[in-house]
């Protein structure tokens, strides 16, 4: 059967089905509450949900969390727009124009546009999803250990890199430091135990998804609640639903945010964030009237959520084809897919045709369900926002607390969201990265498998990690990576560059 | 920052990249857990005996992790050793008491109460007592504080969310999705 005959079996099927439609309606309502409550992010969201429904049916599972993950990133533009704080961090670029926008009495008219921008910009993504999964799914069948150590370097370099602003080297620690933390327990070559120091608890190693509860939960919690009270715009009176010619008006930013988006979401470990900063400041410079932008430009925030919302089938597209997370709610639905039996990865062609494009559906299913409640919906989400914290915040602590211990029954497990709480606090006070950290605690146990193997294998000659074309091209791009931060070898290519880019406007017509 | 409405707009920007003394100081930590990573990894078996390739041993990877994080310390702490003597800036006056008592609150009812008492019970203490302590301190702040009847009110209101929170997250975890609580 064809990847299109995949997909319109899939879809029919969830469609004829009443069970999976109110799952997706139900999913996808708790996603944009999560994402428009500021202290509850798409990976919390995710992480939470995947307890709930690690005893379900793995294809509903999985559209439930997709349907979150959707929800979530969408739902953030909310309280961007109304509150001037992003729900999730994907939504920071919202708040730029949401705000002042709302402020200036067109808070309906942002949030139509961020609903049209997020449902375009998914509908991109998906797309991509299903064109580039099955060709990335084949060409990774040829990878082995070399390219496999190479991408997790890669993904965790990349990752430093681009989600910090300018400084990659804080990025870089994150990742390390979570690549350190997938070190502990017991390896997977000669079982021996590492860092365990006879801890039987330690042995297991430290839990992903207990990891994350506490990197984004607890921390998160303690965040908000370090913070003073916010105001917040409430007044949505004006038209929400938008109209066609003030979509179409966009068109070109619609088109440019969705490939960045996707292309950002491709890369391991970036995500929607970046997808939204990259998607904004390309609209910015491509537009005529620049100097409206954080000041109400319904084109920044039109890029901004369509950046982002594409972002998220694209984040899903690695995931599927190498078992490596496009952003860090992916790498929790990566977790989830795992729980499910499913085994993601360059093998998925062969073993899984089906269920790639079955993921295709799932967004196809999450992005309506996202446009239908988040038009229809808006007023009654508004109410939401009026929650106060101090109400919120203990009850989101609580479903931490369950969430870290329900999947495998460890108390031990709590401890470790307490301590990812603390550490992920500390280190989000100084700057410091979340997705690369998620990234070294997926890819820890990647890049260190295939690292000793491809060793083992070549006998100890490093050299043999550089002679194949795609690991001698992602060995390139790390070594390349790793020069642009030393501060000498930037400003001499920068300089390299705009003395190229001067030239030919020198030249006489 | 906050912008000419006074409305708090740090949140939507970028966050900046001035090197800071806490910079310089985790740079510090950074090399030292490094080497500590580096000692470890060094000290485990390197399975030679069992006739496994060198490069094969346990603690091949954690010591270049370890080395990597040794050498980014550095560079952090080199990079911003001038800052160790600028004074950390100044936060949000009571931010500081407010993570305090969070985190007292959290850990109390996650490290200590679960486990020890019944969870329902241990919920419904740690939702109330969190209610109760950051509402009257979030209305003392905004120089409305509650006194007489109104505080009986928010007292009676805080107990009803905590009670019925605690006991539907119970209920919806252990007998609709079958999650076993700790």
């Amino acid at each position: 059967m064809s990847g299109l005959g995949f997909f319109i079996d899939a879809l029919g099927g969830f469609l004829t089905s009443p069970m999976t439609l109110f799952n997706v309606a139900w999913a996808t309502f708790l996603g944009i509450l999560v994402g428009s409550l500021p202290g509850l992010t798409a990976t919390l969201g995710i992480a939470l949900l995947t307890t709930l429904t690690f005893r379900m049916d793995g294809t509903q599972a999985i559209l439930i969390l997709i349907c979150m993950y959707v929800g979530a990133i969408y739902g953030g533009s909310r309280s961007a727009i109304l509150l001037n704080i992003p729900g999730t961090p994907a939504n920071a670029a919202t708040a730029l124009d949401g705000f002042p926008l709302a402020r200036s009495g067109k808070a309906g008219k942002a949030m139509g546009i961020a609903t049209a921008g997020s449902f375009a910009g998914g509908l991109i993504g998906m797309l991509a999803l299903a064109l580039v999964a099955p060709v990335l799914g084949d060409f990774a069948l040829s990878f082995g250990s070399y390219e496999f150590f190479w991408l997790a370097l890669f993904g965790v370099l990349i990752s430093g890199q681009i989600t910090t602003t300018g400084d990659a080297l804080k990025g870089w620690i994150a990742g390390f430091i979570g690549l350190f933390v997938a070190m502990i327990g017991q390896e997977g070559i000669h079982s021996y135990q590492r860092f365990s120091y006879g801890s039987s608890d330690l042995s297991g190693g430290i839990g992903l998804l207990p990891a994350l509860v506490g990197a984004f939960g607890f921390a998160e919690i303690l965040t908000v609640m370090k913070a003073r009270g916010f105001q917040s715009v409430r007044d949505a009176s004006d038209r929400i639903l938008p109209r066609m010619g003030d979509v179409w008006r966009h068109k070109r930013t619609i088109v440019r945010s969705g490939l960045i988006g996707t292309f950002m979401g491709l890369l391991p470990g970036v995500g929607e964030d970046m997808g939204a900063w990259m998607s904004y400041a390309a609209a910015k410079r491509a537009s005529k009237v620049k100097e409206t932008f954080g000041k109400g430009s319904l084109d920044g925030l039109m890029a901004a959520e369509t950046g982002n919302n594409a972002a998220v089938p694209g984040a899903i597209i690695p995931v599927l084809t190498l078992a490596v997370p496009g952003s860090a709610p992916a790498a929790v639905l990566l977790a989830a897919m795992f729980i499910h039996g499913i085994r993601p990865g360059p093998m998925i062609m062969i073993e899984f045709p089906s269920f790639v494009f079955e993921v295709v559906a799932m967004v196809a299913m999450a992005m309506f369900a996202m446009l239908i409640i988040g038009l229809m919906l808006t007023r009654p989400l508004l109410m939401v926002l009026a929650v106060p914290r101090a109400y919120l915040m203990p009850l989101i602590f609580t479903l931490c607390t369950i969430g870290s211990f329900a999947i495998a029954g460890r108390i031990f497990d709590i401890y470790v969201m307490l301590a990812f709480g603390l550490i992920g606090f500390a280190l989000r006070e100084m700057k410091y990265p979340m997705a690369p950290l998620v990234l070294g605690i997926v890819l820890g146990d990647l890049l260190d498998k295939s690292f000793r193997r491809g060793m083992t294998l070549s006998d100890g000659d490093f050299v043999a990690f550089l002679t194949r074309p795609i690991s001698a091209f992602l060995a390139l791009a790390c070594l390349l990576m790793l020069l642009g931060a030393i501060p000498p070898v930037r400003r001499r290519v920068t300089a390299l560059f705009s003395s190229l880019r001067k030239k030919p406007s020198e030249t006489p017509q | 920052m906050v912008d000419d409405t006074g409305v708090t707009v740090a949140e939507a920007s970028p966050p900046s990249d001035q090197p800071t003394r806490a910079d310089a100081l985790m740079g510090i930590v950074f090399v030292f857990f490094g080497l500590i990573i580096t000692f470890e990894a060094w000290r485990m078996p390197r399975m030679e005996e069992f006739g496994s390739n060198i490069w094969s041993a346990p603690g091949v990877v954690p010591g270049m992790i370890g080395i990597c994080l040794t050498l980014m310390g550095f560079f952090l702490f080199m990079r911003s050793r001038q800052a160790l003597n600028i004074a950390p800036p100044k936060g949000e006056p009571g931010s500081r008491l407010r993570v305090l008592i969070t985190l007292g609150l959290c850990f109390g009812f996650a490290f200590v109460a679960v486990g020890l008492i019944p969870f329902v019970l241990a919920a419904f203490l740690f939702l109330f007592s969190f209610i109760m302590i950051f509402d009257l301190q979030d209305r003392r702040v905004e120089g409305k504080p509650l006194t007489g009847n109104a505080l009986v009110k928010r007292i009676a209101l805080a107990f009803t969310v905590a009670a019925v929170a605690a006991w539907t997250i119970t209920t919806v975890f252990e007998d609709v999705f079958f999650v076993r609580l700790p």
